[in-house]
């Protein structure tokens, strides 16, 4: 099941709720240039 | 969207996914990693770890993909998803204007006439039960004009 839709330009949840690990899972991948 | 069935066609180079409503297409070159002649789709299934909500399949290297129904909603340009994106940018903005307006959050409130309970749920970007209308009359009171642009495929 879709936990979380992210936007990427606008660092905002489109579908879903993401919780604060699920959010440092995203920076982290972002920091990494996963995203 | 739950997904029904999916199967893949080499002839047509895609992925045909059933749903209760109707069959999509999603074609190889649009999946990650992609299907070809040197490394073909050995096997494909319907999630269920996702909830029957995306599927999975196999090349014959062994390497996995796994596709959530979205993409594929977003590369058919389901109506149901682009209404969706419609209201998703609109919100934005309304949040976006309402940050910058001069007016207060009861004075918005209160032009609407609305409650502050369903204020806040039409400025929640995730919230997709509220209609366009309603993100159209919360922008006139902001002072915004709307505008639609529709443009050729390219």
């Amino acid at each position: 099941m879709l936990v979380v839709e992210w936007d990427l330009d606008n660092l905002k949840a489109m579908k879903g709720t993401a919780s604060r690990k699920l959010l440092d899972l995203i920076s982290q991948l972002e920091r990494e240039g996963l995203l | 969207m739950k997904i029904r069935s999916v199967k893949y066609n080499n002839r047509r180079k895609a992925f045909e996914v059933k749903t209760s409503t109707r069959t999509f297409v999603l074609p190889y070159a649009k999946a990650d990693p992609p299907p070809g002649p040197v490394d073909p789709v050995d096997r494909v299934f319907v999630d269920e770890e996702l909830g029957r909500e995306g599927f999975t399949y196999v090349l014959a290297s062994g390497n996995e993909g796994t596709v959530h129904i979205e993409q594929v909603l977003e590369y058919n340009q389901d109506p149901g998803y682009l209404r969706d994106l419609i209201l998703y940018k609109l919100t934005l903005e309304a949040q976006k204007r309402v940050a910058a307006s001069t007016l207060s959050r009861r004075e918005i409130i209160r032009r609407l006439g609305t409650s502050a309970a369903q204020f806040y749920r039409l400025l929640d970007q995730s919230n997709y039960r509220k209609s366009v209308d309603q993100v159209l009359s919360l922008l006139h009171v902001l002072d915004c004009e709307v505008d639609l642009i529709v443009r050729n495929a390219s």
